[in-house]
């Protein structure tokens, strides 16, 4: 019931969990029901049962027809109370079922689906190279593929949850460090200022050097000061994507460990990868020429 | 509001030719296909409805509920190709009550129908997640689908729509 009852307020969970609670005021109200049923000889010894001192002090608060009125009343009640709740309780279950069965049709049909989750392959595949390289909550490590003008986010991966999310806007082909990336081939740098002693210097370094905007820099959740990125091209020599690597820590990637590691075999696996799936990485592009 | 989805639930119905593919899931993508088409191109979109990237994609609850409100809209519990459930929305046999969808909204729903009949549930979903506001936002978000539309045509400006011109106008 407590499952059922959450985000509620804290009146309709008190009503739902007295309403649940209607089993012993029906049980009580079949008992009371049937002591006034029955012939008045048996009622009394039935009363009889009751120790005399206790008989006495009742007497003397009502008499004997009094008790049976409040009897009556507390039984109406009762029964009212046990129809009532099951009845409600019945319907928040019916209801909460039926919604659970929904949210399992959802799941089975996402389990049978062929479809490929591109997003959560890249960023598992990514998650290969953070672990290698030993990076903390201090570093990311992101995809960026060229899709039509600016570059979308096909997987990321940090330990830090503020910074793995799945950004939430595209980035543009002619600003920062993906661009500059696409643009050189390759960039390593780890000269930016601590933003957290001079936020200005650190803006003003990243617009010079990467071209950002002061507005963009401004939004950016992860104010990075070294970044590692490389461009990877096809066999055809067209760029596909760009692999970024970054830190908050101006010592956080070992440049000269990914110099090393990342060789034209390593680039060749993870362009093989994003080629082989472009058919299920959606796609600007494809929206585009389908005309939405 | 209730009654514009209903008559554009059953246009759909009426005139998507590969009736057993119409499941909650693929029927819901379509509207929302819908919303953006006409944002993209009229800055409105022909619901109110506030989409949201559920786990699923772009959705929105009252959809279903309204098709399942309707009494001549039968929601059937049936099996897909792999063996998987799913729920499938159809016209009662003996409607034959009149639809009405503004003639505006017609054409965008025969361009959402035109682009997707011939598509697999696979390649479908991917035209969805393709479009601007999924590829853009992240899951769990709400979409604004009129302002990213405006965003959209910005950034496409120079790259024609050539599914609209073809499907629409004719050319």
């Amino acid at each position: 019931m407590e499952a059922f009852l959450e985000g509620r307020s804290f009146c309709e969970r008190w009503f739902y969990k007295l309403a649940s609670k209607g089993l012993y005021p029906t049980i009580f109200s079949a008992l009371g029901f049937a002591y006034i049923g029955i012939p008045a000889s048996l009622q009394e010894s039935i009363r009889r049962t009751l120790p005399l001192d206790t008989r006495k002090q009742m007497l003397g608060l009502l008499g004997a027809e009094g008790w049976l009125i409040v009897l009556l009343i507390i039984t109406a009640f009762c029964a009212i109370w046990g129809g009532i709740g099951s009845n409600v309780t019945v319907s928040l279950v019916k209801k909460k079922h039926k919604e659970v069965v929904e949210d399992n049709e959802l799941l089975k049909q996402d389990r049978d689906s062929k479809s490929i989750n591109c997003y959560r392959l890249f960023s598992k595949y990514l998650y290969g190279y953070y672990k290698r390289f030993g990076l903390t909550n201090n570093e990311r490590v992101s995809l960026y593929k060229l899709d039509m003008d600016v570059f979308s986010c096909i997987g990321r991966h940090s330990d830090n949850e503020l910074f793995k999310a799945k950004p939430n806007r595209l980035y543009p082909k002619d600003e920062g460090c993906i661009a500059k990336a696409w643009e050189l081939g390759k960039i390593q740098n780890a000269d930016a200022p601590d933003p957290k002693e001079n936020m200005d210097a650190w803006v003003s370094y990243n617009v010079e050097k990467f071209n950002f905007t002061g507005d963009v820099l401004k939004k950016i959740k992860m104010k990075s000061r070294s970044f590692y990125g490389f461009r990877l091209r096809n066999m055809q020599n067209d760029t596909i994507a760009v692999l970024m690597f970054e830190s908050l820590n101006p010592h956080g990637i070992k440049f000269e460990k990914l110099n090393r590691f990342f060789n034209d075999h390593e680039k060749g696996n993870i362009t093989h990868l994003v080629e082989s799936l472009e058919n299920h990485i959606p796609s600007l592009e494809l929206a585009r020429s389908e005309g939405f | 509001m209730k009654d514009i989805i209903s008559n554009l639930v059953k246009y759909i119905l009426v005139h998507y030719p590969h009736k057993s593919e119409l499941s909650a899931s693929r029927l819901t993508k379509m509207l929302y296909l819908a919303d953006w088409k006409n944002s993209i191109e009229k800055a409105s979109q022909i619901t109110n409805a506030v989409w949201h990237f559920h786990h699923y994609g772009p959705y929105v609850d009252d959809f279903l509920k309204i098709a399942k409100e309707d009494s001549d809209i039968n929601v059937v519990n049936t099996t897909t190709v792999f063996g998987g459930r799913k729920q499938q929305l159809e016209l009662k046999k003996d409607f034959n009550g009149d639809i009405e969808v503004s003639s505006d909204n017609k054409k965008i729903l025969d361009f959402v129908i035109a682009a997707t009949k011939d598509k697999s549930y696979e390649e479908f979903i991917t035209l969805v997640y393709s479009t601007y506001p999924v590829v853009s936002s992240s899951r769990y978000s709400d979409f604004d689908l009129v302002n990213m539309a405006q965003d959209y045509n910005l950034l496409t400006k120079d790259t024609p729509n050539k599914g609209f011109q073809q499907e629409i106008h004719g050319v």
